[in-house]
């Protein structure tokens, strides 16, 4: 650590990193630069935009079980808005940097940047990028501006200092390449939570507040009323006149204008707070954005909610179906998949959904970026119920977000709204399915009593008499007359059925034969009459046939006893050859009628569910690029 | 509903079990006997 005075106001001056080279007077805001033995002073160093950053210089927290204070800050901006670099020293003198945007925490660490680097103008959005052999996606390429400083910084850097810059990230790992030095600058890190850091002396909540009132000011069109609520705010819309003004600056200088065809009213007004999902929201901002598929407008809103604790959240309500979104740094993997493509983040498989180009047709209230009605995007979805990833794609910039499908209800009791919410129409491409997880365990059971069945069957198979009681061979006159004739008596015994076979000489002829078991000493009968024909023949040069020689009957249920078979045969007239029948009785043949009627009706249960579960899965890919294929690998079931 | 499934399933085998026993199928023959001549082809002169 060196201390020294400062030049200008003489208050002191504290270097605690051996790589800092300038710092910010505390006093009198005096730019330093360090050299061996005394202070140069660059002069004053602009004053810092007001913002409710919960991060002030001295706080200090944990990476890693490394202990890091904040000695330094660079506040900048780009096209889009401002961002805070705070520089981090930790014990080991090793020196970091934690990215501040709109609540979004990135923390990387200087890196050599390998020697092949291609130059700022060679890279392009979406590109791949080895860096020490991690493959990076370029999600961002932007020349900031620096704004101000404070603290110790280890370069010289001042207001209006450019600083080129591409931000790279892949599933774990963010990356920026500082190109302001040749050769770039790189750095190295991944997203994190301020929660997790572990983080004191952070500024009071009162504080942070007090900079966070909300602003009043008029439209610079109309004069309409207009209001910021949130730090960070770029633009705001005013919902009168279609204007868009420039919320970072006092001037409200008017960025854009847009032509109200179609008043929308937000069902969340802007203004309107409410808790959700942990965190308290002001709702600062609503735009309606639009596909358009087949020359079908398919139209949807949009609110930015912000939190003091969260930063910048959005809810999107598409036919009364909600979703909490928030954006993410880390860039999933993508893979081409068998039926669709994948997108893998924080080990969750989601299945692409649908691309295309999303438009901005109508704003109002604040935004944390310059919000203009007309802005294109394209945008993939990936589902994996309840949650959804959406790339969005620009020339400039590649953001990911994570989606979580909430229930209108919810959305009702956060805001405290007095009106029921729209029930939602139609399935929304993340609805959880109500059958998910529900269709398994019926097939598992059915499994289970198929298996059950399965013994059953075999059990009697192995027990059932399968026993031959009485067998004849018989002729029949082909007279045209009925003729008739009783079998011996034949002993039945035990359970079970009886089976009456016959197996006949037939050839291109018919037989009917009018039978009767007969229980001799109760009297108990089994009449049935059995119309055997088989008819075969060549047609066209096609053979053909009709009917069986042989005939098989079941009687059910046959108790034991002493039994005979009266039959009566009717056989067509001509005369000719006799037809002879030999005649088999069975006792106690096993059956697999019932088996697989059972199965089928111990089927219907799962089939059922798993069409009703199909059914959703199938409303829920109609409204994608895959409507007309298979959604059979969604189903979880 | 899955509890109705299972006890529905449990019936459904204990009746199976029974029909089987007493050898009762969806194909045996009632007592009433098929008018002759029915099932014979239009082939036959």
């Amino acid at each position: 650590m060196k201390t020294a005075n400062c030049p200008s106001c003489g208050a002191p001056v504290v270097f605690r990193s051996t790589a800092s080279i300038l710092a910010v007077c505390g006093y009198c805001k005096s730019t330093l630069i360090r050299h061996d033995l005394d202070l140069e002073n660059l002069g004053r160093m602009a004053d810092l935009l007001e913002d409710a950053s919960p991060l002030q210089l001295g706080a200090e927290g944990r990476y890693k079980n490394g202990h890091f204070a904040l000695i330094g800050r660079i506040q900048l901006r780009y096209q889009q808005g401002v961002w805070n670099e705070w520089h981090l020293l930790f014990d080991n003198q090793q020196s970091g940097w934690l990215s501040e945007t709109n609540g979004k925490y990135v923390l990387t660490f200087p890196t050599p940047a390998p020697e092949n680097i291609p130059a700022f103008d060679e890279l392009e959005v979406g590109h791949s990028l080895q860096l020490h052999g991690q493959a990076f996606q370029i999600i961002n390429k932007e020349s900031s501006t620096c704004i101000a400083g404070e603290g110790e910084l280890p370069f010289k850097v001042g207001a209006g200092y450019e600083a080129p810059v591409i931000d790279l990230s892949n599933q774990q790992n963010f990356a920026t390449l500082d190109y302001s030095e040749a050769p770039p600058l790189l750095f190295i890190g991944e997203q994190v939570e301020l929660g997790t850091l572990g983080m004191t002396g952070l500024r009071e909540r009162e504080a942070m507040a007090g900079k966070a009132q909300v602003k009043s000011f008029n439209c610079p069109s109309c004069a309409a009323p207009l209001q910021i609520r949130a730090t960070g705010t770029e633009s705001v819309a005013c919902g009168n006149c279609g204007s868009v003004v420039d919320a970072a600056h006092e001037n409200h200088q008017i960025l854009s204008r847009f032509r109200i065809q179609n008043t929308h009213t937000p069902k969340l007004l802007p203004g309107s707070q409410g808790h959700l999902r942990g965190a308290d929201y002001d709702v600062v901002g609503y735009l309606r954005r639009q596909v358009t598929v087949d020359n079908v407008d398919y139209p949807w809103s949009e609110y930015l909610l912000y939190s003091e604790k969260e930063g910048f959240r959005w809810l999107s309500e598409y036919d009364g179906h909600w979703n909490f979104i928030k954006t993410t740094t880390r860039t999933p993997i993508v893979s081409p998949g068998l039926t669709k493509p994948k997108a893998i983040f924080l080990g969750t498989a989601y299945q692409h959904f649908q691309t295309a180009t999303a438009k901005v047709t109508y704003v109002l209230g604040e935004f944390n970026w310059r919000v203009s009605v007309g802005e294109e995007a394209q945008v993939s979805d990936y589902v994996a119920p309840p949650l959804m990833l959406s790339e969005e794609k620009t020339g400039k910039e590649i953001t990911w977000s994570v989606a979580e499908y909430v229930e209108p209800e919810e959305i009702a009791a956060a805001f405290k709204l007095e009106q029921p919410l729209q029930r939602p129409i139609g399935v929304a491409p993340n609805q959880p399915s109500p059958h998910r997880g529900k269709v398994l365990p019926y097939w598992k059971a059915f499994a289970a009593f198929t298996l059950s069945a399965l013994l059953i069957q075999t059990g009697f198979m192995i027990t059932s008499q399968n026993r031959t009681v009485y067998q004849n061979s018989l002729e029949f006159e082909r007279n045209g007359a009925a003729s008739s004739l009783t079998t011996e008596v034949f002993p039945v015994s035990g359970t079970g059925n009886l089976v009456v076979r016959n197996q006949t000489s037939l050839s291109n002829d018919w037989l009917y034969l009018d039978m009767e078991l007969i229980e001799r000493n109760s009297g108990r009968s089994f009449a049935f009459g059995r119309d055997i024909s088989y008819y075969y023949g060549r047609d066209g040069g096609e053979s053909w046939s009709e009917g069986n020689s042989r005939d098989e009957v079941v009687l059910s249920d046959v108790p034991a006893g002493e039994y005979l078979l009266q039959i009566q045969a009717e056989t067509p007239a001509g005369g000719g050859a006799q037809i002879s029948d030999r005649l088999v009785v069975v006792r106690d043949v096993p059956q697999w009628s019932n088996f697989f009627l059972t199965l089928l009706g111990l089927a219907l249960f799962p089939l059922l569910k798993w069409w009703r579960s199909h059914s959703f899965e199938s409303r829920r890919w109609a409204e994608s690029d895959y409507a007309s294929s298979s959604d059979d690998d969604s189903d979880d079931d | 509903m899955f509890k109705t499934y299972v006890a529905a399933g449990l019936l459904a085998l204990s009746l199976f079990s029974y029909a089987q026993y007493h050898g009762w199928s969806v194909w045996s023959v009632s007592e009433s006997k098929p008018q002759p001549g029915v099932a014979r082809s239009a082939y036959h002169k």
